[in-house]
């Protein structure tokens, strides 16, 4: 592991804490007659010397030393009715380092000091020693009191006169209170304010997260109200009930739960080994597919049914008498999600499809999987897809050359280069991440701390969009695949959405840049802007809709000509034969690619649109390939087994890089809040949809184009071949992407749990993680979404070709 | 065989699809259940609530006007210890003597405690959790979902609403 700390300025560790000690000392001597009532301040230094040379170095010695004697010197100059608190924030472990739950690291001082005003005046004792626990530091000879470290919340509030903080777990610490009744006023208030929380919280919609402890909760605190709390003192009572609060919320809120942690691998793991075996299945040329399948299908849901009741039924029963680790619902999911796929997982006969030597992409995918593994790796994870997705299609563009002749040489080097220049370009478009400085440059905002569009994509973004449909229908030319209804959806439909979905943005940025204001009343524009842009919103929104249903409802992208041949006999000739599925379903997409296109900001839709680009090149590279292929080996390769994963694991990376360039990173701060106001001018139910919709946007659209890999440039004809042939190919791409996207899941799944206490969990390991979750949902509906317009797809040729043979 | 009929079947529905259309479902909710499982025992959550103590005699008489509230990072117990780890690093151990120097001088005036700070041990959640008093969470899911930043009752919060000055001399909160 390499650890990198690219915020800590760690060279400079003499004068680090200069900052504050120079701006301290004015302000305790109430120079220029400042006054103040708390102040605070932070020495970085010490933490700096242990991470950069450890506590055992001189180094550290001269810091303490100077600590000591800025510490000295603050109490020769505090006056009588100010309170010193003195803490650490957190240990260090013997490296120096910090930020998991070793007992050096989570050890730190906490030292309370009033000058004058004795904060224990009474006789030592009164408190009963249960209150005061002891804890011997690892190799100590004697223990020394030991607190939770937010107790200092409580005490300190009730010395200076405050009310305590509202979700403070703390509990006053005895020895500073022993004044009179002091102490039994404080605990008293600590409790009532503990109690108040918890029943808050109980209220809330996560309130049922307390049900398990609710009755003791209340038991305990009840005791403390009483006189003869159960036995216990009065303060026993009151530290009881503090304590388990504290325990029971932490146990909810503060513990991974390995257990399930284990149980969630698990699931996602025999869903994986499910789905690799269906995709075996498929990339068998024969309609046994369905037969192979189903039977293990019936037996895993029938046996983990039945498993899991019978489980569920000993588990309740015994429940009452033995304290189950995970709940009845983790349980019984755990028992069908788990089992259901174990028939087809374990299959009996395995066939293994011929040359099952790993392809290059696949051992590009098990070197991605490594990446969840580094942090410094991961933090430049855009750049590690892009240099895989060169990796994986200009050597196979070289060594085709060579065998390539004539059309298809120009076809190779074009689409080639169309693919490989839009990604490239797509990979120029970057948010950066913040360990990601200083090495990168922000290219998706004006700069990195304006965030606004840069003006050169502003001025792109409309000839773009104004462009994009006419490439799209130039890709459908190749097959004349462009006759239909296709030249008014892409032409009219899809220009008037992505113009309009660019001006969405650009009266954003009109909006936000004051420019309106200059020249009309501020109120009134900055209305009539939010009315405006409301409704352009809601005109592509509400017309992808409309388009989709007209849709699916629409003639094929085909149209038959007539003519005579020399002898007068009459010929059929259909325009856009070859690429009937293909063409039709494309539409079904660029619906939702507008309204994915309306919630990207401008600096996003310029990548969005090359994505696009690259979807279309590549699958024409792709039967480029195969026609060489073809030419030299002489195989028929169109009635195969399929796209086979090295055809589709380009197109998940492609997916990748499209979240990347749209100005996301695998970070909570890279979510683009303002997307939440396309459709409405305040927050309203659309604004989960389009913060969504921006995040996972780009993912969704590649994994609905993915199944155009396999019926691009299939023939419908013979049926029903045709519509079976479509089926199992599209299933089988379909898969490959949910697997490529599902080893990247488990990889990253396994690697945030086991790097929990790691310093970068949170940071780095947690949050790629939840990408990898999210985009793992998001592909999963996007190839249900697939599978729905391929229905549709698959009717209307079936209509479209009856009688025809 | 009896699968055949079924597979015919199937293949009556969603135009031929229905089988493809069943297997992404199966596979959607087997990864849905998988996430499930593991994100509750991993991504420690609560709920953040907005809520302040308001209340008039809630507290107890101020022992002290003013306070001056000094956090050295990572200072470890030990390095204070009046009792630290047999034998003593010479590197540091007493060294930053004045604390225990003042506690055994006068022990009604000087309290010394070696105080457990709940992992993630990274110097911003443990800043929540000094001045909240709560524990600390990966994400403190808000009520409002569009918040990325939750500002929960504190003790500064409160010297605030006290109508306190509160002094920060230069901090800059690193990691």
């Amino acid at each position: 592991m390499l650890h990198d700390y690219p915020s800590f300025n760690v060279e400079d560790l003499h004068t680090v804490d200069e900052g504050v000690i120079e701006h301290i000392f004015p302000l305790l001597k109430h120079e220029n007659g400042t006054e103040w009532d708390f102040i605070v301040g932070h020495f970085l230094g010490v933490d700096h010397v242990g991470h950069r040379v450890g506590p055992e170095h001189s180094e550290m010695t001269a810091k303490l030393q100077q600590m000591d004697t800025v510490l000295r010197e603050i109490v020769e100059l505090l006056d009588d009715e100010t309170l010193l608190v003195v803490l650490g924030d957190h240990g260090m472990n013997q490296q120096g380092d910090h930020g998991g739950d070793g007992e050096l690291e989570t050890s730190a001082a906490l030292w309370f000091y009033s000058k004058s005003v004795p904060l224990s005046t009474s006789e030592s004792g009164t408190t009963s020693p249960s209150l005061m626990k002891m804890a011997t530091y690892p190799g100590a000879k004697v223990p020394h009191r030991s607190i939770p470290q937010i107790d200092l919340v409580p005490t300190l509030s009730l010395l200076l006169g405050l009310p305590i903080p509202f979700n403070n777990l703390g509990f006053v610490i005895p020895e500073l209170f022993q004044r009179d009744s002091d102490f039994q006023s404080a605990m008293e208030a600590n409790t009532r304010q503990i109690k108040t929380y918890l029943d808050q919280y109980r209220a809330s919609p996560s309130g049922g997260e307390l049900d398990a402890g609710w009755e003791n909760l209340e038991e305990r605190y009840q005791q403390s109200r009483t006189l003869t709390g159960g036995g216990l003192s009065r303060a026993e009572a009151h530290y009881a009930f503090a304590r388990t609060a504290l325990e029971t919320c932490r146990q909810l809120w503060a513990q991974f739960n390995m257990g399930l942690m284990v149980l969630g691998v698990l699931v996602m793991a025999s869903a994986f080994a499910a789905s690799v075996r269906v995709y075996q299945e498929l990339s068998v040329p024969s309609d046994t597919w369905e037969v192979a399948v189903i039977e293990p299908l019936i037996q895993g849901f029938v046996a983990a049914s039945v498993f899991a009741i019978l489980v569920s039924i000993v588990a309740w029963t015994i429940s009452s008498k033995v304290h189950l680790p995970i709940s009845l619902a983790e349980l019984a999911i755990f028992i069908l999600s788990f089992g259901t796929p174990i028939p087809l997982a374990v299959p009996t006969n395995i066939r293994t499809p011929k040359g099952s030597t790993l392809s290059f992409e696949s051992i590009l995918l098990i070197v991605y999987c490594g990446v969840f593994w580094s942090n410094s790796f991961l933090v430049w994870e855009e750049r590690v897809v892009t240099f895989f997705l060169v990796s994986c299609i200009l050597p196979r563009v070289i060594l085709s050359f060579g065998k390539s002749t004539g059309r298809l040489r120009w076809r190779l080097l074009g689409f080639g280069a169309a693919f490989l220049v839009a990604v490239r370009l797509m990979a120029s478009s970057t948010i950066c991440r913040e360990e990601q400085h200083p090495f990168c440059h922000v290219t998706f905002y004006a700069s990195s701390l304006l965030p606004s569009p840069p003006t050169v994509t502003l001025l792109l973004i409309i000839p773009i969009a104004l462009g994009l449909p006419t490439v799209v229908r130039r890709f459908l030319k190749i097959a004349a695949a462009d006759q239909g209804l296709a030249p008014f959806y892409i032409e009219i439909v899809l220009r008037c959405f992505l113009v309009l979905g660019s001006v969405s943005w650009i009266i954003d940025w009109v909006d936000h840049s004051g420019i309106a204001a200059q020249y009309v009343d501020a109120q009134w524009a900055a209305e009539t802007i939010r009315v405006i842009r409301s409704t352009v919103g809601r005109i592509v929104a509400g017309g992808s809709i409309v388009g989709l249903a007209l849709w699916s409802t629409s003639p094929l992208n085909i149209a038959v000509r007539r003519k005579q041949d020399a002898s007068g006999e009459t010929l059929v000739e259909v325009l856009g034969f070859a690429n009937t599925y293909g063409s039709f379903y494309l539409l079904f997409v660029l619906f939702f690619f507008a309204f994915v296109w309306l919630t990207t900001q401008v600096s996003g839709q310029l990548p969005l649109a090359l994505s696009l680009i690259a979807i279309l090149a590549y699958l024409e590279l792709i039967d480029t390939l195969r026609d060489i292929r073809q030419l030299s080996t002489g195989q028929h390769e169109k009635s195969s087994g399929g796209p086979s994963f090295s055809e589709i694991a380009p197109l998940a990376l492609l997916a990748q890089l499209a979240f990347f360039s749209t100005g996301h990173q695998a970070v909570i701060s890279t979510l683009q809040w303002k997307t939440a106001f396309v459709l409405t001018a305040t927050r309203s139910v659309f604004s989960p949809l389009t913060v969504v919709s921006n995040t996972l946007g780009p993912i969704f659209v590649v994994a609905l184009s993915a199944p155009l890999l396999g019926m691009w440039l299939i023939p419908p004809l013979p049926q029903p071949v045709g519509n079976n042939t479509v089926i199992r190919k599209t299933l089988k791409t379909a898969l490959g992407f949910s697997i490529y996207f599902s080893t990247l899941l488990l990889s990253s799944a396994a690697s945030a749990a086991w790097f929990r206490r790691h310093l970068m969990v949170w940071k780095v390991f947690a949050p790629r993680f939840m990408m990898a979750g999210l985009s793992m949902l998001a592909v999963d509906v996007g190839l249900l979404f697939a599978a729905a317009g391929i229905a549709t797809v698959l009717q209307n040729v079936r209509t479209a070709y009856k009688g025809v043979t | 065989m009896y699968l055949k009929p079924i597979a015919n079947w199937a293949r009556r529905f969603a135009f031929g699809n229905l089988l493809a259309v069943l297997i992404l479902a199966w596979l959607a909710l087997l990864h849905f259940a998988g996430l499930w499982l593991f994100t509750r025992g991993f991504l420690l959550s609560r709920l953040a609530l907005s809520n302040v103590t308001d209340c008039e005699d809630c507290t107890l008489p101020q022992t002290h006007k003013r306070a001056v509230l000094l956090v050295i990072d990572a200072l470890r117990f030990d390095f204070v210890s009046p009792d630290p780890p047999e034998p003593p690093s010479k590197f540091h151990h007493h060294v930053l003597t004045l604390p225990q120097e003042l506690t055994r001088r006068q022990p009604s005036h000087s309290f010394l405690f070696d105080s457990f700070a709940d992992p993630p041990t990274t110097t911003l959640q443990r800043l929540k959790g000094i001045t909240t008093g709560s524990l600390p969470t990966f994400i403190d899911v808000s009520s409002n979902f569009d918040a990325t930043s939750i500002t929960e009752d504190s003790f500064i919060s409160q010297l605030r609403r006290a109508n306190k000055t509160v002094g920060f001399p230069l901090n800059k909160y690193d990691i």
